[in-house]
């Protein structure tokens, strides 16, 4: 099946930095099922939902599930400022250029995709702030894809 | 593909707020009709805007249920405002039933309002198909033609406008239905056969429907639909014409001004 940003779809695949200097990509991530967040410092419903994706990610690490936060155009000082003030323990990588944007459609933010171990979107979830329970439902629903 | 409106500033949920102008659209329009038969339209509006918070609540009360074990450490964020922890089903049976109640306790379940509720029910199910067009669900098979739209990485047909045009029609019939005598219960069967044949129609271009032994699930079920709808309409039109043959040389208006005394609740 081609790859889209539709539910039932495999994600697309796309290789971006981190704030590190390492590099990370989304095909890499099969065989966990992935919390993909779009988000940006000047946010506030981002910013409102970081600490429950924080949260998540901790409890759900151990059993495959990882939260990648995708920061929208913003330079590196800027999100490694922005991840110690939020003490962020999940991955972010940088979409610089607004490649990652352009290719999942985020046409608001924050935007996140539920991808379950095998690389397919099962869930999208449009605006936020979204609360701890929510993410847990979807990441539970996720696991048992 | 419109997932979300920038208005102000503001990122508005395209699909949403087409399923919501369809809602009030259609509930204007049945309090509208009932007017118009001297029945009390502010109470079916009523029934039709009470059964919708019933139904959000009954949907949220569902997920949450379904999910008690994320949501047991943090319960008050069960009343966080969010369109994505609603589960359907559950939504749908509160909202039915709470304003079958509505309308029972204020007497308005009478044989003639689902006919005066279809015109609204199809402008709903206009909203729904505008609100899959923005979301990009219920997408068409690939197609080259000069009206496809692109739409997840292909040209595809345009299956949800298809069905908004469809709908249109339908709409349109049922109107000039309501404006002619018609025994109870006629407007609404013709509207669901037509509204099931529109499925069978539309749902043989879409490309996310499931199949079984290569027939369209939908589309089966679809002609099921239309064909029972069809009989019943024609035995509800047949029973009509030999109660008119009975009562020949009674002349009775298209439009009664009052509410009909002989309209016994269902």
């Amino acid at each position: 099946m081609q790859a889209s940003t539709r539910i039932g779809a495999p994600a697309p695949d796309i290789t971006l930095g981190t704030p590190d200097g390492k590099t990370i990509s989304v095909a890499s991530l099969k065989g966990r099922a992935v919390v993909l967040n779009f988000w940006a410092s000047w946010c506030p419903p981002c910013r409102a939902e970081m600490a429950a994706l924080n949260q998540v990610d901790r409890d759900y690490r151990a059993r495959g599930v990882m939260v990648l936060g995708i920061n929208q155009m913003e330079s590196a000082p800027v999100a490694a400022a922005f991840m110690r003030e939020q003490q962020l323990q999940f991955t972010v990588a940088l979409d610089t250029d607004g490649q990652a944007t352009r290719l999942y459609r985020v046409s608001a933010l924050p935007t996140t995709y539920f991808i379950d171990k095998t690389g397919v979107i099962r869930d999208i979830i449009y605006g936020g702030p979204m609360t701890r329970p929510l993410i847990e439902s979807k990441v539970t629903a996720l696991l048992s894809h | 593909m419109l997932p979300t409106l920038r208005v102000f500033g503001l990122s508005i949920q395209a699909p949403l707020l087409a399923i919501m102008v369809g809602f009030m659209l259609g509930l204007w329009l049945t309090a509208r009709l009932a007017n118009e038969r001297n029945l009390n339209g502010n109470l079916l509006f009523d029934a039709g805007f009470y059964g919708l918070l019933a139904g959000v609540i009954g949907a949220r009360i569902g997920y949450v249920f379904l999910n008690f074990q994320a949501y047991a450490r943090e319960p008050l964020s069960a009343l966080m405002p969010s369109i994505t922890a609603l589960q359907p089903e559950a939504g749908w049976f509160c909202g039915v039933v709470f304003a079958v109640i509505f309308l029972w306790r204020n007497k308005m379940l009478r044989r003639d309002v689902p006919d005066i509720m279809m015109p609204g029910v199809v402008i709903f199910a206009t909203g729904l198909a505008l609100g899959a067009f923005f979301n990009g669900d219920a997408f068409g098979i690939p197609a080259q033609l000069p009206w496809s739209i692109y739409l997840w990485g292909e040209w595809r047909h345009p299956v949800q406008l298809y069905e908004l045009a469809g709908l249109v029609l339908i709409l349109a019939a049922l109107l000039i239905m309501m404006h002619r005598r018609l025994p109870a219960g006629a407007v609404v069967l013709a509207g669901i056969a037509l509204v099931a044949c529109l499925r069978v129609f539309v749902d043989g271009f879409r490309a996310d429907v499931a199949t079984v032994f290569g027939l369209r699930v939908t589309q089966l079920a679809g002609v099921v639909i239309a064909v029972t709808a069809l009989w019943l309409l024609g035995e509800r039109l047949s029973t009509d014409s030999s109660g008119s043959t009975a009562q020949a040389g009674v002349d009775e208006p298209a439009l009664p001004k009052k509410a009909d005394p002989g309209s016994s609740p269902l």
